[in-house]
């Protein structure tokens, strides 16, 4: 069984943040990875387990961040959702029964994004938090900006 | 257990073709059963066919070994051997049948106990043990065992003893000991008493950490309760000196107040956001409509389809697909080809999940669109942040008026004051790392001993020590366990070489005694009786003193024994000379339980007519060929009692048995 992984340096960047679960700082980074569609290995920098399940404050909304990984996945490869047997194939690649419902390639994925996601907060500046709340509330900000191009744009339209 | 040879019959083979019965008029067995049959009627061929139906290993005899069997110009394709035993009473039938085309041999078995016939060898089991090859030898005795009674390598002696004593039955409690120990520890990695140690080290070492943390812990408690009794103090103080102050009063009421709410409200809203947050759905409305139009996509692509993988690895079973067309090759390469473009059974339910949470929490939701609840209590936090800061610098800059107006007082208080919130700071930090829960238990089973050794939290040490506590109960069980398996096996031991030592002592006094009796004209005594039987003051003896030997031995055992078995004996006195051929016939009757004898003619004086002495009831059989030279007893037969084959007779009875002489015919 494959664990959530987050980066050492992610977590000392937001040690004064780390007042609730630190799966919620996996979750900041993986979700910005994911809007970006940055992902990548952790080059040399140390990981830790988290945990291997999503805990039950984020059971609820498991399935939603097993979708993005597919819509992020579709759009790196440059999938179109017409093409039936590609979409077939990249969901047999991420999904699969079990506590995390993903496969340990989906794990494996999703803690590529969370170690993009933290590339990409450090990358255009974000200020190390020096509280919980100051942190929060630029978050939907980061979301915004590094949503850019992710999905089906043309649905905001 | 008391296992009875009621008969046997054979067809088509070297011997001739009999059905003998060894009971008696009366139903039962006869205890004593003699066939006399001379040379050439096929004796040798019998025992091993009893004996090969026994032991059901007949199956690997080679189509040579097999075709040696066939009766020289017997056209028959196959013969067949039948053995009749009765075991405890309930009959058994075994019988093998040679195929001479093509070299093979089956095995039928009877038995009411194995529900009626069945076509393979298959003695209830606990009768198997009791037709071992050993053991078999032991009880269809010929010259050859009594020779390896005498070897040391063969350790003929021991294993007779073992066998017939059951002192088997030790070995297989020892056993079942082993394989009871296997199971209880297959998952248990500590079996022994220095792992153990390591566990209750690990257990006093957590246990005094955890001791020293819980006194630090209620040191700083019983701190922080002064240091912010002194806050509370200090900040009353600076709020009456400020209240005191009619310049001040209201405008330090009305920021005091504020300030109070406004940290609630921090409190309450970052909580929210915090939980908001973890919608990905409140992140951004792209994340919901990117989700929905997914949705809608496997949908009209109907994916996940409604047939799985598995549902053609299941037709790539049948015979025929399920479009009624046979399945060859190219059909099933092509299926399980593409029965790998479907995904799996489970697969299939997780993208069900999958598409059904995205309906339910984006496509069907009824409730505020979650982007916005989060915006509002984001905006919430932000101005409840303000508040408090403002609220902060309203209290901050009353205070500084009053010291600037020379209230020494105020100034010495504030500064007590942040002191103790420094203080108080380190202690609630201090206590928040006592009393912090790694959220996860499996992550904190996984922490190496080393890193819980250095860990500050008290929760942690608390689930470790259990763990640690359960392991030592565990191994401590182990141990035990071992430890009691290890006597159990030493008193098994212990009491199987007391019992072979006690056993082959009685039965040394017993057979010597018993020789001395057979052999009343010769010294010859058993010295020890180890693996196999050491003769007193010479290394060898003669075939009549060796079978003498063999006899008194094996009957002592076989009578000393728990079970009853038939002693099958193929020219018992041939070898002897005639006074212990009378000895022996005197003492087979009282030592045995069932003795059948193939004989000779020769044998009758003597040995015959000391076991007729003993009084047991005698089947008395006559077998011979019909040939050219036995054509003239045909004519002399009894007019009852005689059954005849094609190539065989068999008369029952004591005249007719006494009186035959086929030389002499």
């Amino acid at each position: 069984m494959a664990y959530f992984r987050l980066r050492s340096d992610a977590e000392k960047w937001f040690k004064k943040v780390d007042k609730g679960p630190k799966f919620d700082i996996y979750y900041y980074c993986a979700l910005v990875g994911l809007m970006a569609r940055r992902r990548n290995e952790p080059a040399g920098e140390a990981s830790k387990d988290v945990v291997d399940y999503f805990i039950s404050d984020f059971k609820p909304y498991k399935n939603l961040i097993i979708g993005l990984v597919i819509i992020a996945e579709l759009q790196k490869a440059r999938i179109d959702l017409t093409e039936k047997s590609a979409v077939r194939e990249v969901i047999s690649r991420i999904v699969a029964p079990g506590e995390t419902g993903l496969t340990d390639n989906g794990v494996k994925l999703l803690n590529q994004y969370a170690s993009g996601g933290y590339d990409y907060l450090i990358e255009t500046g974000a200020l190390k938090p020096e509280t919980r709340e100051e942190f929060m509330l630029s978050y939907a900000n980061i979301i915004r900006d590094c949503s850019v191009g992710f999905g089906f744009q043309h649905l905001l339209a | 257990m008391k296992i009875e040879l009621a008969g046997w019959r054979s067809e088509g083979l070297r011997c001739p073709d009999v059905d003998i019965d060894l009971r008696s008029q009366s139903g039962g067995v006869s205890p004593i059963s003699l066939i006399q049959a001379s040379t050439g009627t096929g004796k040798t061929t019998t025992t091993k066919l009893l004996k090969a139906c026994l032991h059901g290993r007949a199956s690997s005899w080679s189509a040579d070994e097999v075709r040696e069997f066939r009766r020289h110009n017997d056209p028959r394709p196959s013969g067949v051997f039948a053995a009749k035993l009765v075991i405890d009473g309930r009959p058994l039938t075994i019988e093998i049948e040679l195929d001479y085309d093509d070299g093979s041999v089956r095995y039928r078995t009877t038995s009411p106990d194995t529900g009626g016939m069945i076509m393979h060898w298959g003695p209830p089991m606990e009768v198997r043990r009791f037709l071992d090859k050993r053991f078999l030898d032991l009880f269809i005795f010929d010259g050859e065992l009594a020779k390896g009674l005498l070897d040391p390598e063969q350790a003929q002696a021991e294993f007779a003893i073992d066998a017939l004593c059951q002192l088997y039955l030790l070995d297989e409690i020892e056993q079942v000991a082993a394989a009871a120990w296997d199971r209880e520890t297959k998952t248990a990695t500590v079996t022994t008493g220095s792992g153990l140690k390591k566990y209750t080290d690990l257990q006093k070492a957590i246990s005094n950490r955890k001791d020293v943390l819980e006194k630090n812990r209620a040191k700083a408690v019983s701190e922080l309760e002064t240091v912010q009794a002194d806050i509370a103090k200090n900040e009353q103080r600076i709020r009456d000196r400020i209240s005191d102050d009619t310049t001040t009063r209201d405008l330090h009421t009305e920021a005091y107040n504020d300030k109070v709410q406004a940290e609630a409200d921090v409190e309450k809203f970052s909580s929210m956001l915090a939980q908001a947050l973890r919608n990905p759905n409140a992140l951004h409305p792209i994340v919901g409509k990117s989700l929905n139009y997914l949705k809608e996509n496997l949908d009209r692509l109907r994916l996940p389809e409604n047939t799985s993988a598995q549902f053609f690895e299941e037709i790539l079973q049948e015979k025929e697909c399920i479009c009624g067309r046979q399945m060859d090759e190219e059909s099933i390469a092509q299926i399980r080809l593409r029965s790998k473009q479907f995904l799996g059974e489970k697969q299939i339910g997780v993208i069900n999940e999958i598409k059904s949470d995205i309906e339910r929490y984006i496509s069907n939701s009824s409730d505020i669109d979650p982007y916005e609840a989060q915006k509002g209590i984001s905006q919430d936090l932000e101005q409840s942040r303000i508040r408090l800061k403002k609220a902060s610098q309203q209290i901050a800059s009353l205070e500084n008026q009053l010291i600037k107006a020379g209230d020494d007082k105020l100034e010495e208080w504030k500064k007590q004051l942040a002191n103790a919130k420094q203080r108080e700071s380190e202690f609630i930090g201090l206590i928040a790392l006592n009393d912090k829960d790694p959220e996860d238990d499996r992550l904190s089973s996984r922490k190496d001993d080393n890193e819980v050794l250095k860990s500050l939290s008290i929760p942690l040490l608390t689930r470790k020590l259990k763990e640690v506590e359960q392991r030592i109960s565990e191994i401590t069980e182990t141990v035990d366990l071992k430890d009691r398996t290890n006597l159990l096996q030493q008193i098994l031991r212990s009491a199987n070489d007391k019992a072979q030592m006690n056993i082959k002592s009685e039965l040394l006094d017993v057979c010597n005694q018993r020789l001395k009796d057979v052999l009343v004209n010769d010294v010859l005594q058993i010295e020890s009786i180890d693996s196999s039987l050491t003769l007193a003051n010479q290394k060898r003896a003669s075939e009549g003193q060796t079978l003498s030997v063999g006899y008194v031995f094996l009957m002592s055992i076989l009578n000393r024994g728990n079970h009853d078995f038939p002693l099958v004996v193929d020219s018992p006195a041939g070898k002897l000379s005639t006074e212990p051929r009378a000895k022996i016939g005197r003492l087979i009757p009282s030592l045995c339980a069932q003795f059948v004898a193939f004989t000779l003619d020769t044998e009758r004086p003597g040995f015959v007519t000391a076991l007729e002495e003993a009084g047991k009831q005698i089947k008395y059989l006559t077998l011979f060929r019909k040939t050219e030279g036995t054509s003239a007893l045909l004519k002399n037969l009894p007019g009852e009692g005689v059954v005849q084959t094609d190539n065989s007779v068999v008369v029952s009875g004591q005249k007719y048995f006494h009186d035959f002489n086929y030389e002499g015919e």
